[in-house]
């Protein structure tokens, strides 16, 4: 591996690296190919890459075939701001694309199941908390009555669980909305409920889910055009009593919407002439990112660097694997 | 409190005890407060185990390195040291060239300081993470053991991340 330093201290500070460098050092000798494509490495990196990164994902551009869409990522160094460029070209027929844009590899899962109509059916996207094998099981949940998601609904996944704001389809008169979860380890379905007057009764399609630092947000759209957005968050996972509202953002005029969370807790609002601002609540600062988009594409997650999908069985090497066996 | 007997005094005001170390590569000497040195684990299970004697003899270390080491668990033996000023105080430490950089993640390790550890293997991995695979080869003493072919193979799984790179 290497003549000066051990291997689990070069691990150590490999570990560190962006995935970038990763992939280009994979040339650097044989046994740093297989350590750089070992699971046990790419787990050890995604855990480095997780508690260090503020970068987050952004949609640009969706073509009207939604085959070619745009994304960059934007992630903030020591009050720099660097952002880089992704333009997709993901073929796919109702099937699934896992696309990681770190190694540009995607993998594609197609559907078990084919709804008639393409909108009739949610899909939640998480890691189970033990395996990490992507693809298809069936699994024999009981599915809460109540919790009716639509498809074009936001979700996030944290805690193990993928949550989506949903709604009780049997009240009569207004609306009855909750969270639903699906815990990816227990394989199963709760529910949890939100604030009543403020959020349980809104009109469901102005609400949205986000993670907000480590916690659990709703976002709550005014009407629109008003630029404003009501942000609550669960302070105490899964404990319903502790939903606090945690700001407003109240911009007319200028906002269209609010698109996501940076990890400093800085809002990302898009406005009427596509462009992002990131907004800071507590100083009221806005400051312009210089990313444009197109009309109702802008869409923010939090985007972690990471090799996943680029785990090596065999490489272009006769015998890579051998190399493994010394990890 | 002058008259007290001696055993009193030492548990209201205990003397502070220093250890020595000594790098066994250039003989140099340090004297350092014992609660700065107990920061290393491997010098803290030797005072433990009764293993130490006046001077801990350190293998491998070079003063130049030992220097360093010393001054990062000083900083981190304040207790008001704010987060803050550790922080500016481990940049300075780390600010050296990637060959001081190595020999200083390695007496992190052996003397098993995780803090110590943690920077210096982040400033190495920023160090040397926009540099050519080859410069990084030679860094780390690695010999290329691709023939031509397999290194064009490796290359060609992922050609675009190599843009600009030799």
């Amino acid at each position: 591996m290497s003549d000066y330093i051990p291997n689990d201290l070069l691990i150590e500070v490999l570990a560190r690296l962006p995935v970038n460098s990763l992939i280009r050092f994979k040339s650097v000798c044989k046994s740093w190919y297989s350590l750089i494509t070992s699971p046990i490495f790419i787990n050890k990196q995604l855990n480095h890459s997780k508690t260090n990164t503020d970068e987050v994902l952004i949609r640009l551009h969706t073509a009207t075939d939604k085959r070619n869409t745009i994304y960059c990522s934007m992630t903030t160094k020591n009050s720099v701001m660097s952002t880089r460029n992704w333009s997709s070209h993901l073929e796919s027929n109702l099937d699934i694309i896992l696309w990681n844009p770190s190694i540009r590899k995607s993998v594609t899962l197609p559907i078990p199941y084919k709804p008639q109509c393409p909108h009739m059916f949610v899909l939640g996207f998480g890691a189970h908390p033990t395996t990490h094998e992507h693809g298809w099981r069936g699994i024999g949940s009981y599915v809460p009555p109540r919790g009716i998601v639509e498809f074009m609904w936001s979700q996030v996944f944290m805690k193990g669980a993928v949550h989506w704001v949903a709604n009780d389809p049997c009240v009569d008169v207004g609306y009855c909305n909750l969270v639903m979860l699906f815990d990816m380890g227990e394989e199963t379905f709760y529910e949890m409920m939100l604030p009543l007057l403020t959020l349980a009764e809104q009109n469901p399609t102005s609400l949205s889910v986000k993670l907000f630092g480590e916690s659990l947000a709703v976002l709550c759209r005014g009407q629109r055009d008003s630029g404003c957005c009501c942000i609550w968050v669960m302070k105490e996972y899964r404990v319903v009593e502790s939903w606090t509202k945690l700001f407003n953002i109240n911009l007319p005029g200028m906002f269209d919407r609010t698109s996501g969370f940076r990890k400093n807790g800085e809002v990302l609002l898009s406005t009427s002439n596509n462009c992002l601002f990131s907004f800071d609540a507590r100083t009221k600062k806005i400051v312009n990112t210089g990313i444009r988009g197109s009309p109702h594409a802008f869409y923010v997650e939090p985007f972690i660097d990471t090799l996943l999908l680029g785990e090596k069985e065999d490489g272009p090497l006769q015998g890579a694997s051998d190399f493994q066996e010394r990890w | 409190m002058a008259s007290a007997p001696e055993n009193e005094k030492n548990a209201s005001a205990p003397e502070k005890k220093t250890l020595t170390l000594k790098s066994m590569i250039n003989n140099e000497e340090f004297v350092v407060d014992e609660h700065v040195a107990l920061q290393s684990v491997t010098i803290k299970n030797m005072v433990d185990s009764d293993c130490a004697g006046d001077v801990i003899p350190v293998p491998t270390i070079s003063g130049e390195i030992l220097a360093l080491v010393i001054e990062y668990c000083k900083n981190h033996a304040n207790p008001s040291a704010s987060e803050d000023d550790l922080k500016k105080a481990d940049a300075g430490i780390v600010a050296k060239d990637i060959y001081t950089l190595i020999d200083l993640v390695l007496a992190a390790n052996f003397l098993d300081i995780k803090g110590l550890l943690e920077v210096t293997s982040q400033k190495i991995a920023d160090s040397i993470k926009d540099l050519p695979h080859q410069d990084v080869r030679e860094i780390f003493g690695v010999e290329n053991d691709y023939t031509p072919e397999e290194e064009a193979a490796v290359r060609a799984e992922h050609d675009w991340a190599f843009e600009g790179f030799p």
